[in-house]
């Protein structure tokens, strides 16, 4: 029977392969479609739980002046003055620069659970959040994979005190593409999540907060700070907490209004792109059942003497299935084909992933491939004896 | 053997173009004989044909072959029988015209229930029994009329049943062509099959042990 499927298939190779052209074409759309949804979700999930607790988000410029005096908080300054914030979220700056240059204020460094919030693309190696806490050497994260490789000894001095210098280890590089959580460096309106994150244009150093302390080397609050309530604050306590939060930098938003117009993007989002992904589902299905009845039609003859050899309906379906799923596979294989290449290659034009959710998307329509072209020919092949065709 | 008893066939039942093509057909085909069944375009051969080659059912009355009564049988049941007992033979040829002569011939060892070892040499026997091994690699569709029928009866017996079904196996080939076909039948005849053509072609039927004649879906004789 495999025979027979292959022989149908050689005899509407030409007709076939535009049937797995259009089953590629209606994976890819829905590959793109369910990425470009999932690839804001994706950015949006990292913050959720931040966002979904009572909270603020403020933003703390680097420097501070009060009466031209400069002066900086830290994270303990805070928690110490308001005994209601339940965590702060962070990134800082850190005096640290490469040596031999002057490319200041391009080392950063995060709170451990913000670096846990969100781990940026990476071309190769790991993230801050896998940083060893206790080592002796520090630990770099670097933006530019052109000059350095993992595992390159990077030295650096400190802007504070330029007679100390130390030895940093990289044990991550970011991809090109790379975003970066809350180390935008404006205090400009912040609506939703996409405004918490930056893509870094110049080299930049990322430590993890822990070996810095331990160093002394310093930290100063930078950027997004996301701050989360106590739970069960009543009404002035909350007021209180609102308003003193100004004390460390422009208020950029309450984290419910935040959240909300978070979730409202991502809904447009979605309800943009749902019409066009059912219309996708949709024109494969039409297509589909035209494709497989005319095949079938066009074999009855073909079926009708399998059928006076000992063959049973069965049989015959079982043949165009098999048609079928060779179809759906050179389909599915010029989609991958496709999906390969872009992500070697044109990786920017199309935002392209492949996970659990395009892998799902993908089933589901060559499941329905599948199922149409067992049950069509089923139809069309109970409709009448199949000694009819031979009469005529 | 083969009994019908009072067979009735009614195409399109209790619809608007009802038609009522056998009227209690009765008769007895015994193994080993070489039948021509005759009668007018219209007459209802072919049905008979047909319910006798269970790939079309029928309203009333009994099919009994080798004593099973081949009634209300499952669709697999009906294909194995099709299968083992039965080698059908058609005006039209009936062959997958893209298939060579030998994929032609091997379709029945394809969807027998038995394990069957060396298909192809099997088939290539029933080509040269019907004398055309020479083409068993050309494609049916550049095959003359004569050559396309002694493709379709070397699939009717490569499975090796005992009764072959002709459909006016010879309405299609002109008349030195037909003797050929003829005489291959009743050689198959000789070595034991039973043989059943339907024919409006008396020439034909003369050169058979028997023949029934059919008129308006009842048998005469
Ligand atoms: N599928 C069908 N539906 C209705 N009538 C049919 C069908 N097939 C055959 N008939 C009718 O049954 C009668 C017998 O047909 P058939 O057995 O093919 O005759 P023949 O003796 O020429 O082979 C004819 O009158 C034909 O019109
Ligand atoms: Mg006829």
């Amino acid at each position: 029977m495999v025979l027979y499927s292959f022989k149908l298939n050689k005899k509407f190779a030409f007709t076939n392969l535009f049937v797995a052209l259009q089953l590629s074409v209606a994976l890819i759309l829905m590959i793109i479609t369910v990425s470009s949804i999932m690839s804001r979700i994706d950015d949006y999930l990292p913050l959720r739980k931040v966002l979904s607790s009572q909270g603020k988000c403020v933003y703390v410029s680097e420097v501070n002046y009060i009466n031209d005096t400069r002066f900086s908080f830290t994270v303990e300054d805070i928690l110490n003055a308001e005994k209601n914030i339940s965590e702060i979220y962070s990134g800082y700056k850190t005096p640290l620069v490469p040596s031999g240059t002057e490319n200041y204020d391009h080392s950063y460094s995060y709170s451990r659970n913000m670096a846990e919030l969100y781990t940026p693309r990476m071309l190769k190696g790991k993230w801050l959040d896998k940083a060893d806490k206790d080592s002796d050497v520090l630990e770099v994260v670097v933006s530019d994979s052109d000059n350095y490789d993992i595992g390159d000894i990077i030295s650096f001095y400190n802007l504070n005190n330029e007679e100390k210098t130390y030895s940093a280890k990289v044990i991550g590089i970011l991809a090109d593409d790379a975003k970066v959580l809350g180390l935008e460096g404006s205090n400009e309106n912040v609506l939703d999540f996409r405004d918490m994150y930056k893509h870094m244009e110049s080299e930049c150093f990322f430590f993890s907060s822990e070996q810095i302390e331990k160093m002394r080397i310093g930290l100063t609050l930078y950027g997004q700070m996301f701050v989360t309530y106590k739970n069960n604050l009543n009404d002035s306590e909350l007021l209180d907490l609102n308003r003193n939060l100004y004390k460390y930098g422009s208020n950029l938003g309450l984290s419910d209004e935040l959240n909300i117009n978070s979730k409202n993007y991502i809904k447009e989002d979605i309800i943009l792109i749902f019409p066009i992904a059912l219309c996708v589902l949709f024109l494969v299905v039409i297509s589909e059942v035209v494709a497989v009845s005319i095949q079938t039609k066009r074999e009855l003859k073909f079926y009708a003497v399998l059928n006076i050899c000992g063959a049973t309906k069965k049989h015959c379906i079982i043949i165009n299935l098999l048609c079928s799923l060779f179809v759906s596979l050179v389909g599915i294989i010029i989609a991958v084909i496709f999906v390969l290449i872009n992500y070697n290659s044109l990786s920017s034009s199309f935002i392209i992933n492949f996970d659990f959710v395009q892998i799902f998307v993908c089933s589901i329509i060559v499941i329905m491939n599948m199922l149409l072209s067992v049950i069509i020919p089923y139809k069309i092949l109970s409709k009448k004896a199949i000694i009819e065709v031979l009469k005529k | 053997m083969i009994k019908l008893n009072n067979i009735v066939k009614i195409y399109n039942p209790k619809k608007a173009n009802e038609f009522k093509a056998l009227h209690e057909v009765s008769c007895e085909i015994n193994d080993g004989e070489m039948i021509a069944i005759i009668g007018k375009s219209g007459a209802g051969k072919s049905t008979l044909l047909h319910i006798l080659a269970c790939i079309d059912s029928y309203q009333e009355g009994e099919y009994i072959i080798d004593e099973t009564l081949v009634k209300n049988l499952s669709e697999r049941q009906y294909a194995k029988i099709r299968n083992e007992k039965i080698g059908m033979v058609m005006q039209d040829f009936a062959l997958v015209e893209d298939f060579t002569a030998l994929e032609n011939v091997m379709i029945p060892l394809n969807f027998s229930k038995q394990k069957i070892k060396g298909k192809k040499e099997k088939a290539l026997a029933a080509l040269k029994s019907v004398g055309i091994e020479d083409l068993a690699k050309k494609p049916c569709n550049k095959l003359s009329g004569g050559q396309k029928q002694r493709v379709a009866i070397a699939r009717a017996i490569v499975n090796e049943p005992s009764m072959i079904l002709a459909d006016e196996p010879t309405g299609a080939l002109d008349s030195k062509t037909s003797e050929e076909i003829m005489d291959l039948f009743k050689s198959l005849n000789k070595h034991g099959k039973t043989i059943v053509i339907v024919t409006h072609d008396p020439k034909i039927a003369n050169q058979c042990d028997r023949i029934i004649e059919i008129s308006d879906g009842r048998i005469l004789s």
